[in-house]
């Protein structure tokens, strides 16, 4: 499930140079012959791909929106509803509570990660091959660690009594904090693993595309007496718009859609500070006798999560035409 | 890389004035904090997981709290590594996770190849309609993929974990790329030697495919290891548990164990980490190609 | 290891004829991994049961077992398939299992039963269970076991969901009685007020419930305790918490929590004996269930452990401060062969009182049967003597225990949000109040629960 949707608009983005690159091969290739030759071998090599999406993503997609007009608990027969799932999610302040409670967990999350790559790429650029290495190795260590242990092994930190960061804390003249009790705290305290967990994505993507901005532009600034700041600002700074955008609406959807570790960790409380967005709908999944709600509100958090990403996108394209 | 890096660093070095020698002992000094600042951020956490899996059951989160164990608990990775349901985890997570990464590989690169080089009608279409796929977020459809699996009867059974996920347009993507970028005279050399289109993609393709094979391979691999949510939902026998579910099931069952639960979560992370130990240039070196992964 | 080849073999089968393009027709041709036939392959003539209970206490599990065995061996016309599920998959299996129309035929469940049977979910028992049978529910139990008049479940034993424990050393220790509970919040507090100075870090004087999601269920006794009903107005018309005793219940649960005398986040789980176990608490509200965990797992505490009811509130007016929690059979609507299904759950708890005194004796007669025959054979047993506990539970707990909401969850949840909510601070009591109100009003709406009230 999770390979499907993570890695995909990504890809797209990035690679667009060679997209085009690929557009103008194929075009060649068509004009050279233009007859469909190859139909009956080309079907049979994507039958796979097309029957097993077809089954599993694409049949999936359009069953949930039919359903999502339905009452259907599987006992009796489906009734259609017509919109009333949808009002229904529209008008129920638990929802809209989530809905909020993932934007807030974005703005924990996206921006710090962000400003932690930004400095972890400017570090790389600055340091010799092998600790490069070493710090590239280590920062992405922690992406190959599973949602499940990392919640395993944060629960333990955040113990009330018991646990390493109040250990740490009460040396300090910190009185023990309730950081999975406290409804102030648990959020927070769900983004710190989400950034540990995230961080090394993003951190290596920003070290590439410094990589790709040529020296010359700090030589010539070098020349003109720059300091490393104005460097940062002048130079690093506009050349990193495309991949900071990318990395911007991709964190976004990762972001929102975060729900293993409120799951694992919190059961999306106390007091459902933690039920971040997927995890509600998740929840009336298991819960509700009948599957009309939950899909309806997954179906809405798409539309919202479409329409802020294209935003987003929007947003710091016009900027970039300004420049 | 290496170029610009040392561009830089002989440029800090060649610096002027008296003041450089102190300036550029204090810049190490500074880059050498800020450094170990992210490495400790970014493994302390995994090295006292580590520790606690020596831990006693009542240390891990005794009052007072102590970092290290007063006796070192070997126990609790011998009783965790005869406890029959943590090796059938990880077992029946690595039979799974092989499949699935090399279905997937399969048939994503037989797409790939299709998309890359050969012309039939409707590929517009249904390139369109397999890049689509990709912008589907997973909890909009995780239900109704539910409801699907439970009708056709897949529940329970390893192919409910490999199939569903196995067709990725991502991957489809990453792997056409490259096949784009081989050169279109070789292919014809191979058909005058009369390979026909499956034959070039079995003898010219496949042998040259390593680079995005890995690439994508440990990532599928990765995903299937640590995938959760979708365990939990179709895999109720708790013989046919995967790994991850394996420990969340031990943490909400057995409270009392959590020495072992450490000692669980290390065994269960280190066959990610090792194999990324061992492809880890291919993986980092690779993260601008893919565009991610 | 023979099966997981097998079952490899099928899987990479199975994926071979996927990549052979037939991918639809051979998941359906090979439907059968994962799903136990409906008929016994065997000797034909065998109508076949499936059963699946939650995985309980060690002793309990065994109970499961056996009676099933037993149940197969006293007869040949049904046979009965075992299944035991672990709790935290439940929800997901059940849910899997009803969506794919192959739901057990008979099941072990709790708490309300109105959105169920509204649902279309259990089969009616009369007609499969003899009326006799059915008539010899005690009324304690027949409530939470009926919609409209109609059973749709039996209910194996009743027990009292909110139990206070103590650690009769650490009250000695801190010179408060440790012979009898506290009688009322003040006492509680009183208790607590001397026991926290003696105290080492990490321990705590009391773990009540503590999230919204226990104190849903936990808190209901002690909201009848508080306010004399439960959140409901009797027609289920409109929610009935803006009143004095919810008022005094949050307040009860903030003082604990703004005193410190509870921890300020759970050490262990309400269900478990984990933080008392540990010594890390003097007093825990479990469920009677508690004590069966403490005689096995913690027995250097079993004589250091005293129980009695929750203390209540001074206004309490002699309520009791638990409800009765249950666990009942009931029967699939969908199922093949409701008859059998019936024949069997007679057999097991509306039968002979004999096959089900091992169950109640091996949980340490924590919980209550629900036949007035069970209890007696019961009481008559050399062991109830053993256990002076079993004598405050069966006598002093659990007679008047209020048998528990029958309005939905969601309710139910929206006062244990309210509860947490203003333990916490996060909003006032008035501000929890209001909240609470205002969801179950949307939750009263979209249910047309004054339909569904049950008739007075």
């Amino acid at each position: 499930m999770t390979t499907r949707e993570r890695p995909a608009p990504q890809a797209a983005r990035v690679e667009s140079r060679k997209t085009t690159r690929a557009e103008t091969g194929k075009k060649n290739g068509r004009s050279k012959n233009f007859e469909y030759r190859d139909n009956k071998i080309a079907y049979l090599m994507l039958t796979p791909v097309v029957g097993l999406l077809g089954v599993f993503v694409i049949w999936p997609a359009v069953y949930a929106v039919i359903l999502s007009f339905q009452d259907w608990s599987f006992y009796k027969p489906a009734v259609n509803v017509g919109w009333r799932n949808y009002i229904n999610v529209a008008t129920d302040p638990l929802f809209l509570e989530t809905i909020t409670r993932g934007f807030k967990f974005v703005l924990m999350t996206v921006p710090t990660i962000l400003v932690l790559a930004f400095f972890f790429a400017s570090l790389v650029m600055s340091v010799g091959r092998k600790a490069s290495t070493t710090l590239k190795v280590s920062i992405y260590i922690p992406t190959i660690i599973s949602g499940v242990i990392a919640s395993i092994l944060f629960v333990l930190i955040y113990d009330y009594s018991g646990g390493l960061l109040n250990w740490v804390l009460a040396h300090f003249g910190v009185e023990n904090i309730p950081w999975l009790g406290d409804p102030a705290w648990a959020l927070p305290a769900i983004a710190v693993p989400a950034v540990w967990l995230g961080l090394g994505l993003p951190a290596l993507i920003m070290v590439a595309a410094m990589l790709d901005i040529p020296t010359e532009y700090y030589e010539a600034a070098s020349m003109e007496g720059a300091n490393w700041w104005e460097k940062t600002r002048y130079i690093t700074l506009p050349q990193m718009k495309n991949v900071s955008l990318y990395l911007i609406v991709t964190g976004f959807v990762g972001a929102i859609q975060q729900f293993e570790l409120p799951l694992v960790m919190t059961q999306g409380g106390p007091l459902s500070s933690t039920t971040l967005p997927n995890l509600f709908i998740f929840n009336h999944f298991r819960n509700d006798i009948n599957v009309g709600y939950s899909i309806a509100a997954a179906l809405l958090l798409f539309v919202v999560l479409g329409t802020v990403s294209a935003l987003i996108f929007r947003f710091i394209n016009s900027e970039r035409l300004v420049d | 890389m290496t170029v610009a890096e040392q561009t830089r660093t002989t440029r800090s070095a060649a610096g002027r004035g008296q003041l450089r020698s102190i300036r550029s002992v204090l810049l190490l000094a500074g880059k050498v904090v800020v450094a170990a600042g992210f490495v400790l951020a970014a493994l302390f956490p995994l090295a006292w997981l580590v520790i606690a899996g020596f831990k006693s059951r009542t240390e891990v989160v005794a009052t007072p709290f102590q970092f290290f164990p007063d006796v070192w608990q070997w126990q609790n990775y011998t009783h965790i590594l005869s406890d029959p349901a943590f090796l059938r985890a990880m077992g029946w997570t690595m039979l799974g996770a092989v499949l699935f990464t090399v279905l997937g590989l399969a048939v994503n690169s037989l797409a790939a190849y299709a998309f890359a080089r050969l012309n039939f009608r409707f590929k517009n279409a249904m390139w369109i309609l397999v890049i689509t796929t990709m912008f589907i977020p997973g909890m909009t459809i995780l239900l109704t993929s539910f409801i699907v699996v439970t009708k056709l009867a897949m529940l329970d059974t390893l192919a409910v974990l490999v199939l569903p996920g196995a067709a990725s347009a991502a991957m489809v993507f990453f792997i056409r790329q490259f096949y784009l970028s081989i050169p279109s005279s070789l292919e014809e050399a191979a058909q005058l030697d009369g390979c026909g289109r499956f034959g070039i993609f079995v003898r010219l393709f496949l042998p040259l495919s390593k680079p995005p094979f890995v690439v994508m391979g440990i990532t599928a691999f990765l995903a299937y290891w640590n995938s959760y949510v979708w365990p939990i939902l179709t895999i109720t026998s708790p013989d046919r548990f995967v790994i991850q579910q394996y420990l969340a099931t031990f943490r909400s069952e057995r409270t009392t164990e959590l020495g072992m639960l450490m000692a669980g979560s290390v065994l269960a992370a280190a066959p990610v980490v090792i194999l990324f130990l061992i492809f880890q240039r291919q993986i980092i070196g690779n993260i601008k190609m893919a565009g991610l992964k | 290891m023979k099966s997981k080849t097998t079952r490899m073999r099928k899987a990479s089968a199975f994926a071979a004829s996927v990549v052979g393009m037939s991918m639809v027709l051979a998941a359906c041709g090979s439907s059968t991994p994962g799903e136990s036939a409906k008929t016994d392959g065997g000797d034909g003539s065998a109508t076949t049961i499936e059963f699946w209970h939650r995985t309980f206490t060690p002793v309990e599990n065994e109970w499961y077992a056996q009676v099933v065995k037993d149940f197969n061996a006293s007869q040949s016309a049904i046979k009965v398939v075992d299944t035991e599920v672990p709790a935290d998959t439940w929800d997901q299996k059940m849910k899997a299992a009803q969506a794919a129309g192959k739901a057990p035929d008979v099941y072990t469940y709790s708490g309300a039963l109105v959105e169920q049977v509204d649902a279309g979910q259990f089969h009616a028992l009369e007609g499969i269970v003899p009326q006799d049978k059915l008539d010899e529910i005690l009324p304690s139990a027949q409530s939470i076991s009926q919609v409209d008049g109609s059973y749709y479940a039996y209910p194996l034993l009743l027990e009292p969901q909110a139990v206070l424990f103590w650690n009769k050393d650490m009250l000695d220790a801190a010179g408060v009685d440790s012979t009898k509970a506290p009688a009322t919040w003040d006492d509680l507090y009183a208790a607590c007020a001397k026991i926290v100075p003696t105290l080492s870090e990490g321990q705590y004087c009391i773990s009540p419930a503590a999230d919204a999601v226990t104190l849903a269920w936990a808190s209901a006794g002690q909201q009848y305790n508080a306010a004399g009903h439960l959140a409901l107005t009797q027609d289920w018309t409109a929610p009935d918490i803006d009143n004095q005793g919810y008022r005094d219940i949050m307040g009860f649960y903030k003082e604990l929590y703004d005193q410190g005398y509870m921890p300020k986040q759970p050490l262990g789980s309400y269900l478990e004996a984990k933080d008392y176990g540990e010594k890390k608490v003097a007093f825990k509200v479990s469920g009677s269930w508690m004590m069966s965990e403490v005689g096995s797992d913690y027995s250097d505490l079993l004589d250091v452990t005293g129980l009695g009811p929750v203390p209540t509130s001074p206004n309490g007016d002699g309520r009791t401060t638990t409800t009765a929690g249950n666990f009942m059979w009931v029967v699939d609507a969908k199922s093949d062969n409701p008859d059998a299904a019936g024949e069997f759950l007679s057999w097991v708890l509306a039968g002979d009182p004999e096959v089900l005194v091992p169950f109640f004796v091996d949980t340490q007669f924590t919980k209550s049967p629900v036949r007035q025959s069970v209890q007696d054979a019961v009481a008559k047993t050399e062991a109830a003597a053993a256990a002076p506990w079993s004598s405050v539970i069966v006598n002093d707990i659990a007679p008047d225990a209020h048998p528990g909401a029958t309005y939905p969850w969601d309710i139910s949840l929206a006062v244990g949000t309210a509860i947490e909510s203003a333990m916490k601070s996060a909003q006032s009591i008035d501000d929890a109040i209001g909240t609470a109100s205002g969801s179950i009003d949307t939750i009263i709406q979209r249910e047309s629960l004054p339909e569904k009230a049950p008739k007075p």
